[in-house]
């Protein structure tokens, strides 16, 4: 533990004054309620061989320097059935909080459509400050929700992207 | 223009108190009423009257009018400013003596908040271990009497859960008494924290054990504040603001169970 008027120098030299972390999942989630569900994160990019200076746990991205905030998501949405447009919601949560104006709405029509949204938001965030990216849908019967897909011969394509940078 | 509003102003003031008016007043009056006749004489002006003579014959020289007038004028500046100076002194004790009370105010909140929080952190861990024996209680066969069991871990898990809501009033509580104290920023954060453990509660499984949702996160966030709080110094009634080695390991391990599910 360190004051933050110290300037920290990390071993491959260079100087990480500002968080930043990037966050995904390589897991197709469903919505299976009605209520808002937490958005699932399970992998963190280790940038900068291993720096980590914003945690996760779960869909809990947790804080641990004070200051602005630029959080942007990529949901890649879809759903397995039926022919009906459908809206499928995700927004921001801040300690369980929902912040306003943080919300997107996609509609989704056929299963074979698939849709990236992006959420963009710039939150003033303090240490211990958990972000959360909650999803809400229409309907639980059509399998709506956030969907990884490993096409042959590429990447993996993640279900989400978060990328969260400190501005301040 | 302003300068002379500015100045203007504190006449104004003392306009306002009635003792300052009263006094003006009864001046004017003395000098208005008695102090004329007795200067400027009843009688006829005598040839042999000089400068500074002062009696019943004599009319009042220029002279001795203005050293009058001064003499007036001074003991009335010197009137004015002993009341000044009686409410300054006055309105400096208040001042001082409602810092003190703010320096109290916000010691006591800063100390009370930490162990507070302390408490919570405490009370969480209690919840956890509750929920562990109502757990082991789940699998046990009717000779070992899980029902009771069940209930008497139940109840102390649910004394514990009311016992944090409890903490989290008083926080609150804190919080609204001390909040003209507080850095507004303290406060956020505070009641940030308040916000996410209150919207945690014990839930049950299918499996019908007991879990404390997202209890490390709870704790993480927990111990930051207090970190904060601890932080607070009485010499300069400031906090300082923490930040962990950037590039130490992260103290939360991410579930590393979640199987992938990818879809062709």
């Amino acid at each position: 533990m360190a004051l933050r008027d110290d300037t920290e120098r990390h071993q491959s030299g260079r100087d990480y004054k500002k968080a930043f972390g990037q966050f995904s999942s390589n897991k197709t989630q469903r919505i299976t309620t009605l209520k808002p569900m937490e958005v699932l994160l399970d992998a963190q990019a280790d940038a900068g061989g291993g720096v980590h200076t914003i945690d996760f746990n779960k869909g809990d991205v947790i804080i641990r320097q004070s200051g602005m905030y630029l959080i942007i998501a990529g949901p890649q949405l879809g759903k397995v059935r039926g022919a009906t447009p459908r809206w499928i919601d995700l927004w921001l949560r801040v300690n369980n909080i929902d912040v306003p104006n943080s919300n997107i709405r996609a509609v989704l029509i056929d299963p074979q459509e698939k849709t990236v949204g992006i959420m963009n938001s710039v939150l003033p965030l303090n240490r211990g400050d958990t972000v959360n990216i909650v999803m809400a849908a229409e309907t639980i019967e059509e399998g709506m929700g956030l969907e990884a897909i490993a096409p042959d011969g590429e990447p993996t394509i993640p279900s989400i992207i978060v990328t969260v940078v400190q501005l301040d | 223009m302003g300068d002379s509003t500015q100045m203007l102003r504190p006449i104004w003031e003392f306009c306002k108190m009635p003792t300052i008016v009263a006094a003006v007043s009864f001046a004017g009056l003395v000098s208005s009423a008695v102090l004329p006749p007795l200067v400027s004489g009843s009688g006829p002006d005598d040839p042999t009257c000089g400068r500074f003579d002062y009696g019943r014959h004599c009319d009042l020289s220029p002279t001795l009018a203005l050293i009058l007038d001064l003499v007036v004028g001074g003991l009335l500046a010197l009137f004015l400013y002993y009341l000044s100076k009686r409410n300054q002194i006055r309105l400096d004790q208040i001042i001082a003596s409602q810092e003190a009370l703010r320096h109290r105010r916000m010691d006591y909140a800063a100390q009370h908040l930490k162990q507070l929080f302390q408490l919570t952190l405490f009370t969480m861990s209690v919840t956890k271990r509750s929920i562990s024996h109502y757990n082991l209680t789940v699998g046990l066969t009717d000779d070992e009497k899980p029902v009771w069991m069940k209930a008497v871990t139940l109840s102390e898990l649910r004394r514990d859960e009311a016992k944090l809501g409890r903490v989290l009033q008083s926080v609150r509580n804190i919080l609204t008494a001390a909040n003209d104290v507080l850095d507004p920023d303290i406060v956020t954060r505070v009641e940030g924290v308040c916000n996410y453990l209150g919207e945690i509660s014990v839930e049950q499984q299918a499996d019908g054990t007991m879990e404390f949702p997202k209890y490390e996160v709870c704790r993480i966030k927990v111990q930051y504040l207090i970190e904060l709080l601890q932080t607070y110094s009485r010499a300069t009634r400031s906090f300082k603001e923490v930040v962990e080695e950037p590039y130490g390991n992260s103290t939360i391990d991410p579930e590393p169970d979640l199987a992938e599910e990818v879809k062709h």
